[in-house]
C-alpha cells in the first residue's frame, strides 16, 4: 500500500489514477452505483492516500468517463454502473516513473499502430522528427527541426523536452485528421501547437484559435476560442488540462475547420 | 507599479520560437514561465505617443542592455484597456499592466495577475493582435 501511495501522491487526476484507485477495493465488485457515489468514492480514497486535498469532483468526472466506458463496468441505466472489478486494467493506464505511460493518449489502445513502439524507444529529438516525417507530418518535422536548431544557437531559447516531443508526435500521427499545426515552444521548455480557426463569423471577427500545450506526462493543457472578445457577440471558449481522448472531446466544436476529408 | 493609463499602449518581444511561419505570434509568446509573475512588456507612450518612434526606441533599448533581438523575432503591441477588458469579461481575472521601470530600461512594464489559466489568459491575449499590431524585431 506504501508504494501505492507513493506512486498516487502528486500525480495528476488521470485515468491511470482511477485505475490504481479501483485496485484498491474502493469498490465492490458485482454492485450497482450511481456514478456521482463512484466519483465521491475515488475522490475520498485519492485524498485518503495523500493525493491532492484540492481535488475536486470535476476533476474526478473526466478520467473516470473513460473507465466507464471500457470492461471494468456495465451501464446499467443512465447514470447507473454497476463495477464488474477491478481485475484486468484497461490498456494504456499503467503508470511507469510515477506518471501514466504515454500510451494513455492512444485512441486505439487494444492496437497500437507500429510507430507507437518507434516513439516511446526513440531517445534523441532526430528519431522523433524522423518519424513524425516517415509518417505524413514533413512541416511539421521541418518546423521541429528549427526550433531545435533555434535553441542550440540562442541562449534566450531553450528546447522541448523530449517526453514532451514524443508526446506531441504521438498526438500528432494519432489524430491524422487533423491539418498540419503551427508549432512552437512553451516557455517551460514545452512543444505547443497551434491551430488558427477559419472565419465562419457573420462578422468576421477571425483570430480563432485553439491551443495546446504538451507536457511531458499524459496531460494536456488546451486553450479555445471561437472569436476575439467583441461586446454584446456570443462566442465559444474552453480550457482545462486534460488527456488526449479528452480533451479532444471537450474542443470537439472547434476541431471542424481543422479537420481533413 | 503604477498601472499604465488606459489609453495606452504596450509592446510585447516574441521569440522566434513563439513566432509562426507567417510572422504572427503563437499564444505562447504570452504565456509566463513557472514562477514568473508577470509578462515582460514595454510601454510606448513613455518614448512617444507614435508607435513607430517608440519602438525604434524600445529596440535600441533592449540592445543596449545587452538583449540580442533576432530577425525572426517579432513585437507584438497591445492596447492596454483591450487586455484588462478582454480577460475580465472571459475569465472573470483582473489583470494589471504597471509601470516596472528597470535601470537601463525605464520604459519596462509588466502584465500581471496571470493564474493557473494562464494558456487561456495567453490565448486571450493572441486574439487581440491583428497584422496591423505585429513590428519586426530588427
Amino acid at each position: 500500500m506504501a508504494l501505492l501511495q507513493e506512486r498516487l501522491v502528486g500525480l495528476p487526476f488521470g485515468t491511470a489514477t482511477v485505475e490504481e484507485l479501483l485496485a484498491t477495493g474502493v469498490l465492490e465488485p458485482d454492485t450497482i452505483y450511481r456514478r456521482r457515489e463512484v466519483v465521491d468514492a475515488l475522490r475520498k480514497r485519492f485524498i485518503e492516500f495523500g493525493g491532492d486535498p484540492e481535488t475536486t469532483a470535476e476533476q474526478v468526472v473526466a478520467p473516470l468517463r473513460r473507465i466507464l466506458r471500457g470492461r471494468r463496468f456495465e451501464r446499467v441505466r443512465p447514470g447507473f454502473y454497476r463495477f464488474v472489478g477491478p481485475e484486468d486494467r484497461e490498456p494504456g493506464t499503467e503508470i511507469r516513473d510515477g506518471q501514466p505511460v504515454l500510451a494513455e493518449t492512444s485512441p486505439h489502445p487494444l492496437a497500437d499502430p507500429p510507430w507507437q513502439q518507434e516513439l516511446a524507444a526513440a531517445s534523441t529529438e532526430s528519431v522523433v522528427i524522423q518519424i513524425l516525417r516517415a509518417r505524413g507530418r514533413p512541416a511539421v518535422a521541418d518546423r521541429l527541426r528549427y526550433l531545435y536548431d533555434l535553441a542550440r544557437d540562442d541562449p534566450e531559447e531553450q528546447p522541448i523536452h523530449i517526453r514532451s516531443l514524443r508526446h506531441v508526435a504521438s498526438f500528432l500521427l494519432s489524430y491524422p485528421q487533423l491539418v498540419d499545426p503551427e508549432v512552437g515552444t512553451s516557455p517551460n521548455g514545452f512543444a505547443h501547437v497551434e491551430w488558427n480557426l477559419p472565419d465562419r463569423s457573420v462578422d468576421r471577427s477571425g483570430n480563432g484559435l485553439l491551443a495546446m500545450e504538451f507536457l511531458p506526462t499524459a496531460m494536456i493543457r488546451f486553450a479555445a476560442l471561437s472569436s476575439p472578445h467583441r461586446p454584446g457577440s456570443e462566442r465559444l471558449t474552453v480550457h482545462g488540462t486534460m488527456p488526449a481522448n479528452e480533451m479532444l472531446d471537450a474542443v470537439r466544436p472547434f476541431t471542424v475547420g481543422i479537420t481533413r476529408e | 507599479m503604477r498601472p499604465l493609463p488606459d489609453g495606452d499602449h504596450v509592446a510585447h518581444y516574441c521569440k522566434p520560437s513563439t513566432v509562426d511561419e507567417r510572422g504572427y505570434p503563437l499564444a505562447n509568446a504570452f504565456a509566463l514561465r513557472a514562477g514568473e509573475d508577470h509578462l515582460s512588456v514595454n510601454w510606448l507612450e513613455y518614448f512617444d505617443p507614435h508607435p513607430e518612434v517608440a519602438i525604434h526606441q524600445v529596440r535600441e533599448t533592449l540592445r543596449a542592455k545587452g538583449f540580442e533581438l533576432r530577425p525572426n523575432g517579432r513585437f507584438a503591441l497591445l492596447d492596454v484597456a483591450a487586455v484588462k477588458t478582454t480577460v475580465k469579461r472571459s475569465l472573470g481575472l483582473r489583470l494589471h499592466v504597471n509601470h516596472l521601470p528597470h535601470e537601463h530600461d525605464p520604459s519596462h512594464a509588466g502584465v500581471l495577475g496571470y493564474t493557473d489559466a494562464d494558456l487561456m489568459v495567453a490565448a486571450e491575449i493572441r486574439s487581440l493582435v491583428g497584422p496591423d499590431d505585429m513590428r519586426r524585431a530588427v
